[in-house]
């Protein structure tokens, strides 16, 4: 066969829905499957074709459970496509579904093309060439879109922006080949020039980067970390937040036993809060804020909520808290334990005065409500407000990601000393791969720039 | 009564690739016969007289695997030899010399003399036999006829050739040499044919250059040689400079000014030049910004007062050409010899050929050079010999060669012609390859010696010597992964850790001098450990390219059979339909590479001729 390799999809379309399905074609999809799912805790040694198993699927990086599924699964060639054939079907949300497909994704599956399930079908005899007719007009009214081919819906800004990093860098890569073909009239590379060029373009990648991981967060969660210390009723809050709601998607210890996460839905957004208070147990607490862990904890979050005693005054240990949180983004202040005379005198502390404060009594469910809506608007509206043009699918930012990766080695080379013909090589990958993003073949490209930007020729 | 003479083989033009192309078939075995209109002519650098330079160099390593004449050619007439890119990286670095261009005729003449097998023809070549689309014999403009298995044409630049200088112009082949018209016309009835154009600089008179107002560019003083077989000699002691001038802005100005004198300019010409090649006025126009070009003034022999000026190429009028080459530094009183000049001349669209050259229409009619819209000996030779190889095969009744894009420059610049649109003369980059860190010069020799081995291009002796090369690099590699490096490298590289010679060529600093500094190999050593460090230092490189070669071959193995029909596809394109037909496609690789056809296309030829068992 042509294909050697197994995609996968989401077969359902987006949004909410009772079930999700993502399906797997090709040789591997079996493969793939037992490394992730599991039913009764155990991988099932020999699948029934066509038979429905009940289990979980588990991310298989984190070795954390995504959902529980059904898996069915289909034997070549008694299949739709004719190929070994994976079906997975969840619960309906964007964010499992994408997890499933992901971690699919991570373990070698490639992400098909629009209507490659048919054209697969249809090339395994599955169906006859009028009944791929419509497949088949698919697929060429895409390639006839020129650049929007690999972009799918995604066009305007996002095209632009990739075509201005690779325009570039096909610039970089045009100088590097003339001095290589033409050495009498080329000069060789400026290495430290092409550097600092490199350098400002790895920082536009990984801007566009940055603007994935916030629009990730329209899918993936936003991570609130509770912080504060002993005693201001972190873990009222956090009882609160999973006793009031209904929406819970998970209430497990995390991966220390030091912390507490839950994640909840806000308006369609999931929030992922993470409780530092098993800290307190610790008799040095503030110290122990200095651990790396809490550290990382903190860097990674999106969101801070600090918590505060509403019934005493500002101390030192909150202090040292905040110093710790104040170049953050995204703080917000407690005011916890207003069902008791409030001592707090915050107000004399200029430095709070431009962080939004929430009084609550975590202790009585009061306040929880203002809480969310204030994360709403300002956290909500932001993903709402950023170019959404900018957002890659999952393929294109794994191309960007390889992008990232490929310009950091040449810098790296670069630095070493490695010679041009060998930084070509990376180049090269990396223009490739923003051109599966654009849709655009290089080598012609760059035998045209030569021509118009060096004088060359005997 | 007419005497019938039957050759295997009848190449027309002896020209690089046409020389090449009759030595290999000969050597194969085959009668041949090359006709030339003057053997005064043969092998000919009718532009500059350099063999060599970036993927050249590799193209002229690549003949001299495959058993053919070029590299000893230009090792034997050098009068300048110098390796270029020697900052840019192994995989880029090649040779380039400056040749005598008479002493290389002399060489190229004699080999043809000497070689059984092989008829050499001074006869103007008028028309081809050719019956239900098979080539028989060649026809001379006295009338007489040569019958012959197969035919290779190489006639270069000869086809309907004009020459324009100034806004004149007339019928030559190349300046003072026939215009082969007949044959030309003749072609069309069934071959596809364009029009290119190409041009040279003035060649000028020594005694008349300041050579004390240029900057002198010296050869390499070291042994170097472009062919396996060439022995150590002292000839780099006896070396000609080059030298380095430039044009100045009163140079542009008057270039500019007479613009409308120019036959490109003025539209008189209307083909296409090649852009790496561009004429003096066509830089000067499109790169207004820059005050001064660099020119090269070469000598054109030992004993000759005639100097080539590279960068030069023009076909303005000769008093035009005199009065801007007399605003050059060390050019103030120069005298011209020849005149500089463009030509226009018929080729061939090579998408009418099969990776043998030979033509897709026409059985036994083979394709070799400058014919086929490329530009450059060392192209021409390359084609040349695959061209007399699979003549001499095919009249043989034996399989045919084909190189592919990854095992040679030569491969690649077929697959190119074959599948990709010509619309200038084509020339050989190391940009044009995907699998540039392969095909190296210093490893041509172990890419393809042994298919010119089992072809009977190389005898014994070589290929023994060159399998024993082979395994000295092999166990030197194999050695440095045991061996670790001595106290003086520790010293002088700062590493605190004994690592093997391996691992320390690894890194981008260290190089084969190093280790013979330390005394860890001897001088003698150095070709095969510099061999040896570029196997190392681009291991995982290679390894890279390697699974990108096999991804390919797996598509390459789907082969149509011939009963394949495209018309009877439902649901392809027209334009697509057409382009099939056109290409010829074997493989679905193949198909896949034609610009133009669609991964839908694609879809819907394998669904096809999977249905109907049409494919391998």
């Amino acid at each position: 066969m042509l294909y050697d390799t197994t995609i996968a999809a989401i077969a359902t379309s987006p949004g909410r829905g009772a079930v999700g399905i993502v399906r797997l074609s090709g040789s591997d999809s079996l493969a793939i499957a037992k490394k992730i799912f599991f039913s009764n805790g155990k991988q099932i040694k020999e699948y029934k074709a066509r038979y429905v198993y009940n289990g979980n699927i588990i991310d298989y990086k984190s070795r954390t459970i995504i959902d529980e599924v059904c898996l069915i699964y289909f034997r070549a060639p008694n299949s739709y496509t004719g190929e070994d054939i994976i079906e997975i079907q969840g619960h309906g949300s964007d964010l499992i579904m994408k997890m499933i497909l992901s971690t699919v994704l991570d373990l070698g599956a490639v992400l098909a093309g629009r209507g490659e399930f048919t054209k697969r079908a249809f090339l395994n005899g599955k169906k006859d060439l009028t009944e791929a007719e419509s497949v088949i007009d698919l697929i060429e009214a895409k390639s006839h879109k020129a650049h929007a081919v690999a972009l799918g819906h995604l066009q305007g800004s996002l095209y632009k922006y990739i075509s201005d990093i690779r325009i570039e860098l096909i610039s970089i890569l045009e100088h590097i080949e003339a001095s290589i073909d033409f050495p009498d009239e080329v000069g060789t590379l400026d290495r430290k020039k092409t550097f600092s060029e490199l350098d400002r373009i790895n920082k536009q990648v990984s801007d566009i980067l940055k603007i994935q991981d916030f629009g990730k967060l329209t899918t993936s969660g936003v991570k609130c970390v509770i912080a504060g210390r002993p005693n201001v009723g972190k873990s009222s809050l956090m009882n609160c937040i999973i006793g009031e709601e209904r929406a819970i998607v998970t209430a497990v210890p995390g991966t220390t036993r030091d912390f507490i996460d839950a994640k909840i839905e806000i308006g369609g957004v999931i929030f992922e809060f993470i409780d530092t208070a098993g800290l307190r147990r610790s008799k040095d607490f503030i110290e122990k804020l200095g651990v790396k862990k809490v550290s990382s904890l903190i860097n990674k979050a999106d969101v801070i909520i600090w918590v505060l005693d509403g019934s005493q005054k500002l101390m030192e240990d909150d202090l040292k808290i905040y110093s710790r949180i104040k170049n953050k983004n995204n703080v917000y202040i407690v005011i916890n334990k207003t069902d008791i005379a409030c001592k707090l005198d915050i107000d004399k502390f200029e430095c709070f005065d431009s962080i939004t404060k929430i009084r609550m009594s975590a202790k009585k469910n009061k306040g929880l409500s203002e809480l969310k809506t204030i994360l709403y608007n300002n956290f909500i509206e932001k993903i709402e407000n950023i170019d959404l043009d900018l957002l890659c699918n999952i393929r294109q930012h794994h191309c960007l990601k390889a992008v990232h990766k490929f310009l950091k080695k040449v810098k790296k080379d670069i630095k070493a000393g490695i010679f041009d013909d060998l930084l070509t090589i990376d180049i090269k990958e990396a223009i490739q791969k923003l051109g599966e993003v654009t849709g655009e073949d290089i080598s012609e490209e760059v035998l045209d720039g030569i021509f118009a930007r060096f004088c060359v020729g005997k | 009564m007419e005497k019938k003479i039957l050759y295997d083989v009848i190449v027309i033009g002896a020209g690089h690739a046409g020389c090449e192309a009759a030595l290999a078939s000969a050597r194969l075995g085959c009668k041949t016969a090359i006709f030339t209109l003057n053997t005064d002519n043969t092998a000919l650098m009718p532009c500059n007289p350099a063999v060599g330079g970036p993927a050249k160099g590799q193209i002229v390593a690549e003949i001299d695997a495959l058993g053919g004449e070029m590299g000893l050619a230009a090792d034997n007439t050098f009068i300048q030899m110098k390796v270029l890119n020697r900052s840019r990286g192994p995989a880029v670095q090649c040779l380039r010399s400056q040749n005598d261009k008479w002493d290389y005729v002399r060489y190229m003449r004699n080999t043809m003399e000497n070689q059984i097998n092989l008829d050499i023809k001074q006869s103007m070549v008028s028309d081809l036999i050719i019956e239900k689309k098979q080539v028989s014999g060649i026809i001379t403009d006295t009338g007489k006829k040569y019958m012959s298995r197969t035919v290779v044409i190489a006639t270069g630049t000869f086809l309907n050739g004009i020459v324009h200088i100034g806004l004149k112009s007339f019928s030559a082949g190349r300046i003072a040499e026939f215009s082969s018209d007949n044959l030309g016309a003749n072609l069309k009835k069934h071959i596809r044919m364009g029009r290119l154009k190409t041009g040279t600089p003035p060649r000028l008179d020594k005694s008349s250059i300041d050579f004390s107002k240029m900057t002198i560019q010296p050869g390499d003083n070291e042994f170097l040689h472009f062919s396996f077989k060439t022995n150590f000699n002292e000839k780099f002691k006896n070396q000609l400079p080059c030298y380095l001038t430039n044009t100045t802005p009163l140079s542009h100005k008057i270039i500019l000014d007479n613009l409308d004198q120019s036959p490109l300019y003025q539209k008189v010409i209307k083909s296409l030049g090649p852009r790496y090649c561009p004429s003096i006025e066509d830089k000067i126009v499109r790169f207004k910004n820059k005050s001064s070009h660099q020119i090269f003034i070469e000598p054109e022999g030992r004993n000759t007062s005639e100097f080539y000026a590279q960068g030069l190429n023009t076909s303005l009028p000769e008093d035009i050409q005199e009065s801007f080459l007399q605003t050059i530094p060390g050019l103030e009183n120069v005298k011209i010899i020849k005149p500089g000049y463009a030509i226009e001349y018929d080729f061939s669209y090579p998408d009418q050929l099969r990776p043998t050259l030979e033509n897709k229409e026409i059985n036994s009619l083979f394709l070799a050079g400058q014919i086929n819209g490329t530009s450059g000996y060392e192209e021409a030779a390359g084609q040349g010999l695959v061209a007399g190889i699979n003549a001499a095969l095919k009249a043989l009744n034996k399989n045919p060669f084909i190189l592919k894009r990854e095992d040679s420059y030569i491969g690649t610049m077929i697959d190119d012609l074959i599948t990709k649109e010509i619309t200038e003369p084509y020339r050989m980059f190391t940009s044009r390859s995907e699998y540039r860190l392969l095909l190296r010069q210093d490893n041509a020799v172990f890419r393809l010696s042994e298919r010119a081995f089992s072809l009977g291009l190389l005898s014994k002796e070589h290929i023994l010597f060159i399998r024993d090369k082979k395994n000295k690099i092999d166990n030197l590699i194999d050695k440095w992964k045991k061996e670790n490096i001595n106290a003086f490298l520790l010293d002088s590289f700062n590493i605190t850790r004994k690592i093997s010679i391996h691992k320390f060529l690894k890194q981008a600093s260290t190089s084969v001098p190093d280790l013979i500094k330390a005394g860890l190999i001897s001088g003698s050593e150095a070709e095969i450990a510099n061999i040896a460090s570029i196997n190392i230092k681009y291991e995982g490189y290679l390894i890279r390219q390697q699974k990108e070669i096999d991804k390919i071959t797996k598509l390459e193995s789907k082969c149509f059979l011939p009963g394949i029909d495209f018309d009877k596809i439902p649901g392809l394109k027209k334009e697509s339909r057409e382009k099939l037909k056109l290409y010829k496609p074997k493989t679905i690789y193949e198909a896949k590479k034609i610009a133009g056809i669609n991964p839908a296309d694609i879809v819907v030829i394998i669904a096809f001729s999977q249905k109907n068992n049409l494919i391998r």
